[in-house]
Protein backbone atom coordinates (compact mmCIF):
# COMPACT_ATOMS: atom_id res chain seq x y z
CA UNK A 1 0.00 0.00 0.00
CA UNK A 2 1.30 3.60 -0.82
CA UNK A 3 1.56 5.78 2.10
CA UNK A 4 0.12 9.39 1.96
CA UNK A 5 3.91 10.70 1.05
CA UNK A 6 4.07 8.51 -1.59
CA UNK A 7 0.70 8.98 -2.63
CA UNK A 8 1.16 12.65 -2.76
CA UNK A 9 4.76 12.44 -4.63
CA UNK A 10 2.83 10.35 -7.49
CA UNK A 11 0.16 13.45 -8.02
CA UNK A 12 0.58 15.10 -11.73
CA UNK A 13 -0.22 18.27 -10.26
CA UNK A 14 -1.99 20.33 -13.22
CA UNK A 15 1.02 21.65 -15.71
CA UNK A 16 3.49 18.99 -15.38
CA UNK A 17 1.65 15.78 -16.58
CA UNK A 18 5.05 14.63 -18.30
CA UNK A 19 7.68 15.01 -15.61
CA UNK A 20 8.17 11.60 -14.14
CA UNK A 21 7.77 11.84 -10.46
CA UNK A 22 10.97 10.41 -8.17
CA UNK A 23 11.25 6.68 -7.57
CA UNK A 24 9.01 5.90 -4.48
CA UNK A 25 11.39 5.40 -1.53
CA UNK A 26 11.82 1.94 -1.14
CA UNK A 27 12.91 0.11 2.11
CA UNK A 28 16.12 -1.49 0.15
CA UNK A 29 16.97 1.88 -0.64
CA UNK A 30 16.96 3.16 2.72
CA UNK A 31 18.30 0.22 3.78
CA UNK A 32 21.44 0.79 1.26
CA UNK A 33 21.64 4.80 1.60
CA UNK A 34 22.55 3.60 5.53
CA UNK A 35 24.57 0.74 4.89
CA UNK A 36 26.55 3.46 2.70
CA UNK A 37 27.13 6.37 5.15
CA UNK A 38 28.32 3.77 7.91
CA UNK A 39 30.40 2.18 5.30
CA UNK A 40 31.89 5.71 5.02
CA UNK A 41 31.91 6.29 8.57
CA UNK A 42 34.04 2.64 8.88
CA UNK A 43 36.56 3.63 6.06
CA UNK A 44 37.22 7.33 7.54
CA UNK A 45 37.57 5.35 11.23
CA UNK A 46 40.12 2.96 9.49
CA UNK A 47 42.17 6.11 8.07
CA UNK A 48 41.85 7.41 11.30
CA UNK A 49 42.78 4.65 13.31
CA UNK A 50 45.74 3.73 10.53
CA UNK A 51 47.12 7.11 10.70
CA UNK A 52 47.29 6.93 14.50
CA UNK A 53 48.96 3.52 14.13
CA UNK A 54 51.49 4.63 11.95
CA UNK A 55 52.45 7.48 14.01
CA UNK A 56 52.43 4.60 17.43
CA UNK A 57 54.71 2.53 15.27
CA UNK A 58 57.27 5.32 14.31
CA UNK A 59 57.43 6.21 17.98
CA UNK A 60 58.06 2.93 19.18
CA UNK A 61 60.71 2.50 16.49
CA UNK A 62 62.27 6.06 17.68
CA UNK A 63 61.64 4.41 21.41
CA UNK A 64 63.66 1.06 20.91
CA UNK A 65 66.42 2.65 18.38
CA UNK A 66 66.86 5.02 21.02
CA UNK A 67 67.41 2.04 23.73
CA UNK A 68 69.73 0.04 21.23
CA UNK A 69 71.63 3.45 20.59
CA UNK A 70 72.44 3.61 24.44
CA UNK A 71 73.38 -0.23 24.81
CA UNK A 72 75.49 0.49 21.43
CA UNK A 73 76.81 3.57 22.75
CA UNK A 74 78.88 1.68 25.37
CA UNK A 75 81.21 0.31 22.53
CA UNK A 76 84.17 2.63 21.62
CA UNK A 77 83.69 4.25 18.14
CA UNK A 78 86.76 2.06 17.07
CA UNK A 79 84.64 -0.71 17.89
CA UNK A 80 81.49 0.45 16.43
CA UNK A 81 83.13 1.15 12.98
CA UNK A 82 84.90 -2.25 13.34
CA UNK A 83 81.53 -3.77 13.88
CA UNK A 84 79.61 -1.59 10.92
CA UNK A 85 82.97 -3.00 8.85
CA UNK A 86 82.29 -6.26 9.53
CA UNK A 87 78.57 -6.29 8.12
CA UNK A 88 79.94 -5.38 4.78
CA UNK A 89 79.81 -1.37 4.72
CA UNK A 90 81.99 1.16 2.93
CA UNK A 91 83.87 3.08 4.56
CA UNK A 92 82.37 6.17 2.46
CA UNK A 93 78.78 5.44 3.05
CA UNK A 94 79.75 5.27 7.04
CA UNK A 95 81.04 8.60 6.26
CA UNK A 96 77.90 9.63 4.37
CA UNK A 97 75.53 8.14 6.81
CA UNK A 98 77.38 9.33 9.65
CA UNK A 99 77.64 12.86 7.86
CA UNK A 100 81.52 13.00 8.26
CA UNK A 101 84.50 12.81 6.11
CA UNK A 102 85.95 9.63 4.96
CA UNK A 103 89.63 11.20 6.29
CA UNK A 104 87.68 11.83 9.66
CA UNK A 105 85.95 7.88 9.74
CA UNK A 106 90.16 6.86 8.56
CA UNK A 107 90.92 8.79 11.60
CA UNK A 108 88.66 7.43 14.13
CA UNK A 109 89.18 3.64 12.97
CA UNK A 110 93.51 4.91 13.91
CA UNK A 111 91.83 5.12 17.47
CA UNK A 112 91.95 9.08 17.55
CA UNK A 113 89.29 10.73 19.42
CA UNK A 114 86.09 11.66 18.21
CA UNK A 115 82.49 13.71 19.84
CA UNK A 116 80.03 12.51 22.21
CA UNK A 117 77.91 13.65 19.14
CA UNK A 118 79.91 11.48 16.33
CA UNK A 119 80.21 8.49 18.74
CA UNK A 120 76.48 8.83 19.60
CA UNK A 121 75.80 9.02 15.58
CA UNK A 122 78.05 5.82 14.91
CA UNK A 123 76.05 3.66 17.87
CA UNK A 124 72.73 5.07 16.00
CA UNK A 125 73.59 3.54 13.05
CA UNK A 126 74.46 0.27 14.46
CA UNK A 127 71.59 0.19 16.74
CA UNK A 128 69.38 0.86 13.71
CA UNK A 129 71.01 -2.14 11.73
CA UNK A 130 70.16 -4.08 14.73
CA UNK A 131 66.88 -2.97 14.85
CA UNK A 132 65.89 -3.86 11.29
CA UNK A 133 67.73 -6.84 11.42
CA UNK A 134 66.50 -8.38 14.01
CA UNK A 135 62.66 -6.70 13.92
CA UNK A 136 62.09 -7.33 10.06
CA UNK A 137 64.31 -10.48 9.77
CA UNK A 138 66.49 -7.99 6.85
CA UNK A 139 69.52 -10.34 5.88
CA UNK A 140 73.21 -8.82 4.67
CA UNK A 141 72.00 -5.48 6.11
CA UNK A 142 74.72 -3.44 4.49
CA UNK A 143 73.91 -4.95 1.11
CA UNK A 144 70.01 -3.91 2.21
CA UNK A 145 71.33 0.02 2.99
CA UNK A 146 72.98 -0.26 -1.04
CA UNK A 147 69.40 -1.68 -2.33
CA UNK A 148 67.52 1.01 -4.45
CA UNK A 149 63.80 1.34 -3.61
CA UNK A 150 62.68 0.70 -6.90
CA UNK A 151 64.63 -0.70 -10.04
CA UNK A 152 65.78 1.98 -11.60
CA UNK A 153 65.59 4.58 -9.25
CA UNK A 154 69.12 5.55 -8.09
CA UNK A 155 67.62 6.03 -4.45
CA UNK A 156 68.75 3.89 -1.21
CA UNK A 157 68.29 3.28 1.98
CA UNK A 158 71.63 5.15 2.47
CA UNK A 159 70.21 8.47 0.72
CA UNK A 160 67.42 8.46 2.95
CA UNK A 161 69.74 7.82 6.24
CA UNK A 162 71.84 10.16 4.80
CA UNK A 163 69.33 12.92 4.53
CA UNK A 164 68.23 12.40 7.97
CA UNK A 165 64.93 10.33 7.04
CA UNK A 166 65.20 7.39 9.57
CA UNK A 167 61.54 7.27 9.47
CA UNK A 168 61.27 6.42 6.20
CA UNK A 169 64.27 3.63 6.40
CA UNK A 170 62.76 2.02 9.37
CA UNK A 171 59.13 2.00 7.30
CA UNK A 172 60.89 0.89 4.44
CA UNK A 173 62.29 -1.99 6.80
CA UNK A 174 59.22 -2.66 8.35
CA UNK A 175 57.13 -3.36 4.79
CA UNK A 176 54.35 -1.23 5.96
CA UNK A 177 54.88 1.50 3.03
CA UNK A 178 55.56 0.20 -0.05
CA UNK A 179 58.38 2.07 -2.29
CA UNK A 180 55.94 4.39 -4.34
CA UNK A 181 54.98 6.09 -0.99
CA UNK A 182 58.36 6.35 0.56
CA UNK A 183 59.72 8.06 -2.49
CA UNK A 184 56.54 10.40 -2.71
CA UNK A 185 57.66 11.19 1.11
CA UNK A 186 60.92 11.86 0.20
CA UNK A 187 60.07 13.63 -3.36
CA UNK A 188 56.76 13.51 -5.08
CA UNK A 189 58.84 14.90 -8.03
CA UNK A 190 60.73 11.64 -7.81
CA UNK A 191 59.22 10.30 -11.57
CA UNK A 192 60.90 13.50 -13.07
CA UNK A 193 63.93 13.94 -11.17
CA UNK A 194 65.05 9.88 -11.62
CA UNK A 195 64.23 9.55 -15.11
CA UNK A 196 66.70 9.09 -17.35
CA UNK A 197 66.42 9.12 -21.23
CA UNK A 198 69.82 6.77 -21.24
CA UNK A 199 70.75 3.52 -20.30
CA UNK A 200 73.70 1.37 -19.32
CA UNK A 201 75.01 -1.62 -21.79
CA UNK A 202 78.14 -3.58 -22.34
CA UNK A 203 79.96 -1.97 -24.78
CA UNK A 204 81.83 -4.29 -27.47
CA UNK A 205 85.23 -4.06 -25.37
CA UNK A 206 83.44 -5.49 -22.10
CA UNK A 207 82.73 -2.75 -20.59
CA UNK A 208 79.89 -0.62 -19.30
CA UNK A 209 78.91 1.89 -21.20
CA UNK A 210 75.90 4.58 -22.01
CA UNK A 211 73.85 4.87 -25.20
CA UNK A 212 70.26 6.83 -25.35
CA UNK A 213 67.19 4.45 -24.80
CA UNK A 214 65.34 2.97 -27.66
CA UNK A 215 62.00 5.44 -27.84
CA UNK B 1 61.22 17.53 -16.82
CA UNK B 2 64.57 17.73 -19.29
CA UNK B 3 67.88 16.71 -17.47
CA UNK B 4 70.05 19.65 -17.36
CA UNK B 5 73.73 19.98 -15.66
CA UNK B 6 73.30 19.27 -12.13
CA UNK B 7 74.74 20.43 -8.91
CA UNK B 8 75.98 18.69 -5.47
CA UNK B 9 73.34 18.95 -2.78
CA UNK B 10 69.84 19.34 -2.15
CA UNK B 11 67.47 21.26 -4.83
CA UNK B 12 68.45 24.63 -4.54
CA UNK B 13 70.64 23.75 -1.22
CA UNK B 14 75.00 23.74 -2.38
CA UNK B 15 76.62 21.28 -0.71
CA UNK B 16 80.39 21.77 -1.84
CA UNK B 17 82.26 19.15 0.68
CA UNK B 18 80.17 16.42 -0.97
CA UNK B 19 82.43 17.13 -3.91
CA UNK B 20 85.62 15.36 -2.46
CA UNK B 21 86.53 12.50 -0.56
CA UNK B 22 89.99 13.99 0.19
CA UNK B 23 91.13 17.53 0.16
CA UNK B 24 94.91 18.72 1.15
CA UNK B 25 96.46 16.63 4.26
CA UNK B 26 93.58 14.10 3.95
CA UNK B 27 94.70 12.60 0.79
CA UNK B 28 96.50 9.53 1.16
CA UNK B 29 99.43 9.20 -1.25
CA UNK B 30 98.79 5.50 -1.79
CA UNK B 31 94.79 5.67 -3.07
CA UNK B 32 94.71 5.03 -6.71
CA UNK B 33 95.24 7.76 -9.13
CA UNK B 34 91.62 8.69 -10.00
CA UNK B 35 89.14 10.59 -12.44
CA UNK B 36 89.14 14.23 -10.52
CA UNK B 37 92.31 14.15 -8.81
CA UNK B 38 93.90 17.09 -8.68
CA UNK B 39 97.35 17.22 -9.10
CA UNK B 40 99.76 20.86 -8.73
CA UNK B 41 102.61 22.10 -10.17
CA UNK B 42 102.95 19.06 -13.04
CA UNK B 43 104.97 20.07 -16.23
CA UNK B 44 102.25 20.69 -18.83
CA UNK B 45 103.56 20.87 -22.48
CA UNK B 46 101.33 23.46 -24.30
CA UNK B 47 101.48 24.70 -27.75
CA UNK B 48 104.50 26.62 -26.66
CA UNK B 49 107.11 26.12 -23.61
CA UNK B 50 106.52 23.70 -21.38
CA UNK B 51 104.87 24.65 -18.14
CA UNK B 52 104.03 24.03 -14.73
CA UNK B 53 99.79 23.61 -13.79
CA UNK B 54 97.42 22.77 -11.56
CA UNK B 55 95.42 20.26 -13.29
CA UNK B 56 92.45 17.85 -12.69
CA UNK B 57 92.46 14.81 -14.05
CA UNK B 58 89.49 14.26 -16.93
CA UNK B 59 90.64 10.25 -18.48
CA UNK B 60 86.86 7.88 -17.64
CA UNK B 61 88.23 5.34 -14.57
CA UNK B 62 88.02 2.84 -16.91
CA UNK B 63 90.43 4.27 -19.48
CA UNK B 64 93.64 5.09 -16.94
CA UNK B 65 94.88 1.71 -16.57
CA UNK B 66 96.54 -0.94 -19.20
CA UNK B 67 96.93 -3.38 -16.97
CA UNK B 68 95.12 -2.58 -14.08
CA UNK B 69 98.01 -0.78 -12.24
CA UNK B 70 100.00 1.29 -14.38
CA UNK B 71 99.00 3.99 -16.17
CA UNK B 72 98.23 4.64 -19.60
CA UNK B 73 101.61 6.47 -21.16
CA UNK B 74 99.21 9.50 -21.96
CA UNK B 75 96.11 11.15 -19.97
CA UNK B 76 94.10 13.94 -20.10
CA UNK B 77 94.35 16.66 -17.45
CA UNK B 78 92.50 20.69 -17.20
CA UNK B 79 94.23 23.16 -16.16
CA UNK B 80 92.69 24.16 -12.51
CA UNK B 81 93.18 27.75 -11.23
CA UNK B 82 90.96 30.02 -8.60
CA UNK B 83 87.59 31.12 -9.73
CA UNK B 84 85.01 32.41 -8.10
CA UNK B 85 82.13 30.68 -6.47
CA UNK B 86 79.60 29.53 -8.80
CA UNK B 87 76.02 29.59 -7.35
CA UNK B 88 74.07 26.52 -7.60
CA UNK B 89 71.49 28.43 -9.64
CA UNK B 90 74.22 28.61 -12.95
CA UNK B 91 75.90 25.37 -12.48
CA UNK B 92 73.76 24.68 -15.94
CA UNK B 93 76.12 27.49 -17.22
CA UNK B 94 79.89 27.92 -16.99
CA UNK B 95 79.80 24.78 -19.37
CA UNK B 96 83.57 24.96 -19.97
CA UNK B 97 84.20 24.76 -16.51
CA UNK B 98 83.92 22.39 -13.98
CA UNK B 99 83.39 24.37 -10.08
CA UNK B 100 86.23 23.56 -7.57
CA UNK B 101 84.15 25.56 -4.52
CA UNK B 102 85.99 24.95 -1.17
CA UNK B 103 88.76 22.97 -2.82
CA UNK B 104 91.43 24.66 -0.30
CA UNK B 105 88.78 24.95 3.01
CA UNK B 106 91.78 26.17 4.85
CA UNK B 107 92.53 29.06 3.00
CA UNK B 108 90.87 32.41 3.57
CA UNK B 109 91.60 34.01 0.06
CA UNK B 110 89.96 33.43 -3.09
CA UNK B 111 92.46 30.70 -4.06
CA UNK B 112 89.85 28.85 -1.93
CA UNK B 113 87.69 28.31 -4.40
CA UNK B 114 88.73 27.06 -7.88
CA UNK B 115 87.86 25.49 -11.37
CA UNK B 116 88.83 23.51 -14.05
CA UNK B 117 89.12 24.54 -17.43
CA UNK B 118 87.99 22.35 -20.17
CA UNK B 119 89.18 24.34 -22.78
CA UNK B 120 92.87 24.08 -21.66
CA UNK B 121 93.71 20.52 -21.67
CA UNK B 122 96.87 19.05 -21.50
CA UNK B 123 98.66 15.61 -22.15
CA UNK B 124 100.42 14.35 -19.26
CA UNK B 125 102.38 11.31 -18.85
CA UNK B 126 102.29 9.23 -15.40
CA UNK B 127 105.47 10.22 -14.46
CA UNK B 128 104.14 13.69 -14.11
CA UNK B 129 102.02 12.95 -11.47
CA UNK B 130 103.73 13.16 -7.93
CA UNK B 131 101.68 11.59 -4.90
CA UNK B 132 102.75 14.23 -2.88
CA UNK B 133 101.53 17.10 -5.00
CA UNK B 134 98.03 15.25 -5.14
CA UNK B 135 95.28 18.28 -3.23
CA UNK B 136 92.39 16.38 -4.06
CA UNK B 137 90.46 13.45 -4.65
CA UNK B 138 87.03 13.91 -6.27
CA UNK B 139 84.25 12.21 -4.36
CA UNK B 140 81.46 9.78 -6.31
CA UNK B 141 79.29 12.84 -6.54
CA UNK B 142 82.16 14.83 -7.79
CA UNK B 143 83.58 12.18 -10.28
CA UNK B 144 80.14 12.09 -11.34
CA UNK B 145 79.79 15.91 -11.94
CA UNK B 146 82.83 16.33 -13.53
CA UNK B 147 81.73 13.73 -15.79
CA UNK B 148 78.58 14.89 -16.97
CA UNK B 149 80.28 18.29 -17.80
CA UNK B 150 83.47 17.44 -19.52
CA UNK B 151 81.09 15.15 -21.67
CA UNK B 152 78.69 17.84 -21.95
CA UNK B 153 81.30 20.33 -22.99
CA UNK B 154 82.92 18.21 -25.39
CA UNK B 155 78.94 16.83 -26.95
CA UNK B 156 76.47 18.88 -25.95
CA UNK B 157 74.57 15.99 -24.09
CA UNK B 158 73.76 16.12 -20.63
CA UNK B 159 73.48 12.54 -19.27
CA UNK B 160 72.12 12.66 -15.77
CA UNK B 161 75.20 11.73 -12.97
CA UNK B 162 73.26 8.65 -11.60
CA UNK B 163 73.54 7.09 -14.99
CA UNK B 164 77.33 8.04 -14.66
CA UNK B 165 77.27 6.79 -10.83
CA UNK B 166 75.84 3.31 -12.59
CA UNK B 167 79.03 3.04 -14.85
CA UNK B 168 81.72 4.55 -12.88
CA UNK B 169 80.68 3.16 -9.66
CA UNK B 170 82.68 -0.32 -9.82
CA UNK B 171 85.58 1.42 -10.95
CA UNK B 172 85.34 3.92 -7.74
CA UNK B 173 84.35 0.73 -5.25
CA UNK B 174 87.28 -0.63 -6.68
CA UNK B 175 89.89 2.29 -5.91
CA UNK B 176 88.36 2.33 -2.35
CA UNK B 177 89.48 -1.22 -1.47
CA UNK B 178 92.66 -1.03 -3.08
CA UNK B 179 93.46 1.89 -0.70
CA UNK B 180 92.18 0.09 1.88
CA UNK B 181 94.09 -3.35 1.65
CA UNK B 182 97.25 -0.98 0.42
CA UNK B 183 96.93 1.36 3.71
CA UNK B 184 96.84 -2.28 6.03
CA UNK B 185 99.97 -3.82 3.81
CA UNK B 186 102.10 -1.13 3.88
CA UNK B 187 102.45 -1.67 7.76
CA UNK B 188 103.71 -5.26 7.15
CA UNK B 189 106.85 -3.73 5.03
CA UNK B 190 105.13 -3.84 1.62
CA UNK B 191 105.52 -0.39 -0.71
CA UNK B 192 102.68 1.11 -2.76
CA UNK B 193 103.44 -0.90 -5.81
CA UNK B 194 103.52 -4.22 -4.26
CA UNK B 195 100.42 -4.20 -2.74
CA UNK B 196 98.29 -2.60 -4.75
CA UNK B 197 99.89 -5.52 -7.35
CA UNK B 198 98.46 -8.08 -4.00
CA UNK B 199 95.14 -6.38 -3.77
CA UNK B 200 94.30 -6.55 -7.72
CA UNK B 201 95.75 -10.34 -7.71
CA UNK B 202 93.29 -10.87 -5.10
CA UNK B 203 90.25 -8.70 -6.65
CA UNK B 204 91.38 -11.01 -9.35
CA UNK B 205 90.14 -14.48 -7.89
CA UNK B 206 87.44 -16.52 -9.01
CA UNK B 207 84.98 -15.67 -6.37
CA UNK B 208 82.78 -18.49 -7.91
CA UNK B 209 81.11 -19.79 -10.49
CA UNK B 210 83.76 -18.33 -12.79
CA UNK B 211 83.52 -14.72 -12.02
CA UNK B 212 86.16 -12.84 -10.19
CA UNK B 213 85.55 -10.33 -7.43
CA UNK B 214 85.98 -7.72 -9.45
CA UNK B 215 83.49 -8.76 -11.46
CA UNK B 216 81.12 -8.69 -8.75
CA UNK B 217 81.79 -5.08 -7.67
CA UNK B 218 79.61 -4.32 -10.53
CA UNK B 219 76.25 -5.23 -9.08
CA UNK B 220 75.88 -2.77 -6.08
CA UNK B 221 74.12 -5.76 -4.27
CA UNK B 222 77.29 -7.98 -4.37
CA UNK B 223 79.72 -5.26 -3.07
CA UNK B 224 79.03 -5.85 0.56
CA UNK B 225 80.14 -9.39 0.50
CA UNK B 226 83.21 -8.44 -1.29
CA UNK B 227 84.16 -6.15 1.31
CA UNK B 228 83.44 -8.58 3.95
CA UNK B 229 85.99 -11.34 2.19
CA UNK B 230 88.70 -8.43 1.94
CA UNK B 231 88.71 -7.59 5.32
CA UNK B 232 88.64 -11.08 6.14
CA UNK B 233 91.47 -11.59 3.62
CA UNK B 234 93.69 -8.51 5.66
CA UNK B 235 92.69 -10.52 8.81
CA UNK B 236 94.26 -13.58 7.43
CA UNK B 237 97.68 -11.82 6.69
CA UNK B 238 98.42 -10.07 9.83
Amino acid sequence: MPTDRSQELLEPGTAATDIKPPPPITETRTVAHVLTEDIGHIRQQARDLHEVTDELHQRSHYAEWNARTSHRGRSSTQDLLNELAELGFAWRDIARLVGVSVPAIQKWRRGEGTTGENRHKVASLLAACDLVAEHYGIQEVASWFEMPLLLGVPLTPVDLWAEDRPDLVFDYASGHTDSDQILMAWDPQWRDRYRSDFEVFRAGDGQLSIRPKER
Amino acid sequence: MAHDLEYPGAPGVPDWSSLYRARGDEVVRYRPVFTGDVFENVQVQGLGQARTKNVILLQHPCALRSNGVDLHPRLMVAEVRQHRVIPVEDWTGHISKMPLPDLKPIVASGKRNQAAFFDEPYLIGPDDLDPDKRVACLSQTGVNLLLQRWVHHNSRAVVPTATYQDVSSPAFEEADLIEEWVEERLEAGLDVREATIEALKWLREDAGGGVMRQGLLEDPQSRSIVRQQLRAALRQLR
